[in-house]
């Protein structure tokens, strides 16, 4: 087996956080609008945060590169129901076979996470700190 | 509407489901494959268009394709054939004891069911297991 249901979770979580250390301020914003946004990152790491308020390009490749598996393409469809209350449904589209995971997280403990002790904590280590993962973990619905 | 057209038109549309022959196919790749002999027996249960050229020399053929291991007990299946494809739906439970979805598409070769796409689909509840036979691009969001 390769990619597992909580390392899929983990993995779109860390993909917001690069966008939100892209650009906060329009990370945020479409995140936060009611309604859709979506997130798709191609095999060459090629990363699009799009939705009503605006869009975000990024570079996934430090997330892709931690994964097992080659990935061809990775798309996210998020839907804030109001509030901070963001659902997701994401597929991954695998060598062989393609892998979807959903589920739920509240954008403000995302956002906290990200920029609080934990999340400077784990940059400065230069690596992914085990606590941080299990932070995600839980945000990420499971 | 002729009592011909009309049989034409029902037999376009009828599915077979009282036979579940792609789940036989199923748990014939189940009981027989390992991390062993996965890349020997491939071509017996998946189609080329799935494998692709190099899979004995992918590293990540193994893994991906005895996805059978992400669920360790099977609840239910459905399933729907006509003569040239089918789609098998498997709800079942992971390792962790949470629910998720096997969708696979199979195709009609040479009289022999293969394993033609594969889609590993995690639920979050028992509510979201699949009441029906379901094709794997029903689940791409």
């Amino acid at each position: 087996m390769d990619l597992k249901r909580t390392e899929a979770k983990i993995t779109i979580a860390k993909f917001l956080e690069l966008a939100y250390s892209k650009d906060k301020g329009m990370t945020v914003k479409i995140m936060a609008k009611k309604g859709g946004a979506r997130l798709t990152i191609d095999q060459n790491g090629k990363a699009t945060l799009s939705g009503g308020a605006g869009i975000v390009t990024f570079s996934g490749s430090p997330v892709l590169e931690k994964i097992g598996a080659k990935i061809k393409r990775v798309s996210v469809s998020f839907n804030n129901k109001g509030g901070m209350n963001v659902g997701y449904n994401a597929t991954f589209n695998l060598e062989y076979m393609k892998l979807t995971v959903m589920g739920d997280f509240n954008l403000e403990k995302l956002i906290t996470s990200c920029s609080g002790l934990l999340c400077r904590a784990a940059r400065v280590l230069k690596g992914r700190h085990h606590a941080y993962d299990m932070e995600l973990q839980k945000i990420m619905g499971y | 509407m002729s009592f011909i057209t009309i049989m034409f038109i029902a037999g376009c549309a009828t599915t077979h489901t009282a036979s579940p022959v792609l789940f036989q196919e199923y748990s014939k790749y189940n009981e027989s494959t390992n991390k062993n002999n996965i890349k020997e027996v491939a071509n017996i249960y998946f189609s080329q268009s799935l494998l692709g050229e190099n899979y004995k020399t992918n590293p990540d053929a193994t893994g991906q394709l005895l996805f059978k291991n992400y669920m360790v007990a099977v609840v239910n299946h459905h399933e729907q054939v006509n003569s040239k494809n089918g789609c098998l739906i498997i709800n079942g439970y992971d390792e962790e004891k949470a629910p998720l979805i096997f969708s696979l598409k199979y195709i009609l070769n040479n009289g022999h069911w293969l394993i033609d796409e594969i889609h590993v689909v995690f639920i979050e509840s028992e509510n979201d297991f699949s009441k029906k036979a379901k094709c794997p691009e029903s689940y791409i969001n």
